[in-house]
């Protein structure tokens, strides 16, 4: 029965070759743990996804509703408050996840030919990974929300030049208010999911298309150092390119991609899910009370992940404020997107590219840092 | 999927497949039966009854007096308003009997037409005795039946 099922729609489709394509394609040798974090923020985006269309069954989002259907969905809707607590918890998770995942690429070299595209595409998905949260924070429209928000939007505004539009825009407005909430609303729920679903789509298929990286390994040091073009156009350029070795044994000789590396992504995934479900059963989604623009006691603090960022504001001198809400963020923001097309050195290993690598640990500490001192500083 | 020869590869790879298998079920179960519960509570919430007090000007009698009510209903995290009409009727002087104006077939209001002596509903000619029985289809279920609490003189409707 399932055979003919399966020749009837293979016959219909063609669909046969290209799964066991995809299923059974060779991965490189030593394929680890480490390669299952994508499949793992996968998991986390159905599961956000899934949550957040049931979430919407019920919520209101008017500034009048907002914030009572929330609490309705929470402690009156059957298994509401569960729902709510694995789509909020689900969202620091996906943001750890997908960090982490982006991190392995960093490290491993990942990102260069003929992969820099995707890892464009991670970047991309990145950004909109955090403004999926910092339009979702909005939403329960409690004072937490409120108030972190418009520090958010005022800290957008303060940006020179493109500061004042680009607030206005996602206020819908000269404050916060009716329009925000709408604004965010429809961002959330019908812009954000239908482009990330789209760029993950791209992201799985270079994936498939130019393989998994196989773990770098050293090069000798008189090969270091950009390979050089011979000739000129673009044929020349990939065959320079194609100079970057990547692991001795860069044809694909381990184990087919199902199902041994299915098997861990799976493990991986549901063990995220696992903590995802715990922390939605332990700890109830905060409720700071309907939004009171009037409160003037409410110390407005933003989610964890968006603590370095404001930490940082409170070292910066008020002249140089734009130095630390734009500068830094544009340069952070392009230099990871154009990193494949800056360390276009041969070597993918982390001791083969010691500033790329240091840079990236000196970063990483440094953010870290601010997290947490962000988060003991009242 | 490749077959192999060696019988412990195969065992091996069957295992991984199951495994495999089981494990996605697990994941769709996690994220599908929470939402799935909840998508369906949210449909299946029962409309809460409210006990509201109502005054008739004129003395009842076996024939239904049509009743304006008003009353604060709990309609998901909202107090709302409702307004609607039900009929009472005390046949024989003995007790007050409330039936809803609610046409049984589709919804439409039915009116009482003294002339006729019964109900019409003026959307698909349903007619209804003033017992709220059914003498005309396409209705097949009477009229509902509110319950009543009598209080001295106020009478209550659970509507």
């Amino acid at each position: 029965m399932k055979k003919r099922v399966g020749h009837y729609l293979d016959e219909r489709t063609g669909l046969k070759p290209v799964v066991r394509y995809i299923l059974d394609r060779r991965l490189p040798a030593g394929i680890s743990w480490l390669h299952t974090f994508g499949s793992a923020s996968l998991t986390l985006f159905i599961l956000m996804v899934v949550t957040g269309m049931v979430l919407a069954l019920n919520y209101a989002p008017s500034i009048a509703d907002a914030h009572a259907s929330t609490a309705y969905i929470q402690r009156q809707v059957p298994l509401g408050g569960f729902v709510l607590g694995l789509h909020f918890w689900g969202a620091s998770a996906m943001v750890v996840l997908v960090t982490v995942h982006m991190l392995r690429v960093f490290f491993m070299g990942a990102y260069k030919f003929p992969r820099e595209l995707n890892w464009m595409i991670g970047v991309v998905i990145f950004g909109l990974v955090l403004l999926f949260a910092f339009t979702g924070y909005l939403l329960p429209w409690d004072n937490t929300a409120f108030f972190a928000t418009r520090v958010g939007i005022n800290i957008v505004g303060s940006v020179p030049l493109l500061g004042v539009a680009l607030a206005a825009l996602l206020n819908g407005g000269p404050d916060i208010g009716a329009d925000t909430l709408t604004h965010f609303y429809a961002i959330h729920v019908l812009f954000l999911p239908s482009i990330v679903g789209l760029l993950i789509a791209g992201h799985l298929y270079l994936v498939v298309r130019n393989g998994i990286a196989p773990l770098p390994g050293r090069v000798a040091a008189h090969l270091r150092g950009r390979p050089r073009v011979l000739g000129d156009g673009p044929g020349a350029m990939r065959a320079a390119d194609a100079q970057i070795p990547e692991h001795p044994d860069a044809a694909h000789t381990g184990d087919s991609f199902y199902p041994r590396h299915v098997l861990m992504d799976a493990v991986v995934s549901l063990l995220v899910l696992l903590v995802v479900v715990g922390l939605a059963l332990l700890f109830a989604v905060p409720d700071s009370g309907n939004a009171n623009p009037a409160n003037s006691s409410f110390v407005p603090r933003p989610a964890w992940y968006f603590l370095a960022p404001f930490q940082l504001l409170k070292y910066v001198p008020g002249p140089l404020e734009a130095l630390a809400t734009a500068f830094l963020p544009a340069v952070a923001g392009l230099t990871l997107l154009l990193l494949p097309f800056i360390d276009r050195r041969r070597g993918r290993h982390p001791f083969d590219r010691p500033l790329v690598t240091s840079i990236g640990i000196a970063s990483l500490a440094a953010i870290v840092a601010l997290t947490l001192i962000g988060a003991v500083s009242r | 999927m490749n077959k192999m020869d060696n019988t412990n590869s195969v065992t091996r790879r069957r295992f991984m497949d199951r495994a495999t298998k089981g494990l996605g079920l697990a994941i769709a179960a996690i994220i599908g039966l929470p939402a799935l519960g909840l998508g369906i509570a949210s449909a299946t919430g029962g409309a809460l009854k409210t006990l509201v007090k109502v005054s008739s000007q004129t003395r009842l009698g076996p024939e239904p007096v049509a009743v304006p009510i008003s009353y604060v209903a709990k309609d998901a995290w909202r107090d709302s308003r409702q307004q609607g009409v039900i009929y009472l009727r005390q046949p024989g002087g003995g007790k007050v009997e409330a039936l809803s104006a609610r046409c049984t077939h589709l919804g439409c209001t039915v009116h009482w037409v003294a002339a006729e002596n019964r109900f019409q509903c003026p959307c698909h000619g349903s007619q209804f005795a003033a017992d709220g029985s059914v003498l005309h289809g396409p209705a097949e279920r009477p009229l509902e039946r509110l319950p009543v609490e009598q209080r001295g003189t106020d009478v209550y409707v659970k509507v």
